[in-house]
């Protein structure tokens, strides 16, 4: 699980870094914000992180219509009992199978309505997630090519605050025990 | 670890896992009882209702689907697989790197991560386990 990271500069300011990984190589521009990592602020954005923030998005989307699922087949299903009940006149079974194909169509876009209503809360809510994400990935990168990042800052109400209380707390344990 | 691993674990005890709960929660309820009106103004067009069906001696499934003990525990357990599923992929991960680091930080004997199929934070636990090989090396030197 443990790969080469070599700095390189580019030609610009930006310098890439390359990870090459188990015979696979990868490779992650890292902009200059990697070297002024403490004096970017932690300010919110809509997407930081989008490739993530679209899988986040797909889980909740994913989730709902999982929810939605079985209470929507088992009714469609009742409903389809009920049309072929030997007990019904003609004319209540045409009303019932009637009924059964409207019922369809409404579960099929009230779950496809709330998935993408989902989908959209879930992204937004995963800013909360990528950014400090992000904050780590870098850091943890500076720690790698042994740029001295400093104390890892996540807010208290981000998700990731435990990683980075324990990645901050374990460092500086690591730094005592051996300076250099 | 083990805690982690725990299938129920994500959705009790994350406070985002919680909020997940509630909104689909609320979401399939809400669904639920437009499904229910809908089966109901169908029903009442064919002059017919539940308990036309529940009475008749109909199909065992039928009675068994049209129970309103059976759509509610239904209605519960597809909530809860639903918040379960999210909060395990989306919270899971997140829980589990910090139970990994704790124990790294209380020194048990910890083992590289491993990135389970479908994560997101593959990358991350990339970072992570190459700074665990790199400050274990400056451990032992």
């Amino acid at each position: 699980m443990t790969g080469n990271i070599n700095p390189k500069q580019n030609q610009g300011s930006s310098p890439i870094l390359t990870m090459d990984r188990a015979g696979h190589s990868e490779s992650l521009l890292v902009n200059t914000a990697l070297s002024s990592y403490n004096k970017t602020p932690m300010r919110r954005k809509l997407v930081s992180n989008l490739q993530f923030q679209m899988a986040f998005g797909l889980a909740m989307a994913r989730g709902v219509i999982v929810g939605l699922l079985l209470p929507g087949l088992s009714a469609i299903l009742a409903l389809y009992l009920m049309s072929q009940h030997s007990d019904l006149l003609p004319e209540q079974k045409t009303i019932l199978i009637n009924g059964l194909n409207n019922l369809v169509v409404t579960f099929v876009w009230i779950s496809l309505l709330l998935g993408l209503v989902n989908g959209v809360f879930g992204f937004l809510i995963s800013q909360r997630f990528a950014g400090p994400l992000t904050r780590i990935e870098t850091w943890s990168m500076q720690h790698l090519m042994k740029k001295n990042p400093g104390t890892l800052k996540i807010r208290d109400k981000d998700e990731f605050s435990g990683v980075a209380k324990a990645l901050n707390r374990i460092v500086s344990k690591v730094n005592e025990e051996d300076p250099s | 670890m083990s805690k982690s691993r725990l299938f129920l674990h994500p959705v009790l005890t994350n406070p985002r896992s919680r909020s997940i709960l509630i909104s689909f929660s609320v979401t399939v309820i809400g669904v639920c009882f437009v499904l229910w009106i809908k089966m109901m103004g169908i029903l009442n067009e064919a002059g017919l209702s539940f308990d036309h069906f529940r009475t008749l001696t109909a199909v065992p499934l039928l009675k068994v689907l049209i129970s309103p003990y059976v759509v509610l525990c239904l209605g519960l357990f597809s909530i809860f697989i639903a918040a379960a599923t999210t909060a395990i992929s989306v919270v899971g991960p997140v829980k589990r790197l910090e139970q990994w680091l704790m124990d790294w930080d209380m020194g048990y004997s910890v083992q590289p991560l491993k990135s389970r199929t479908g994560d997101t934070y593959d990358n991350l636990i990339r970072l992570i386990n190459d700074l665990y090989e790199v400050k274990k090396k400056t451990h032992r030197k």
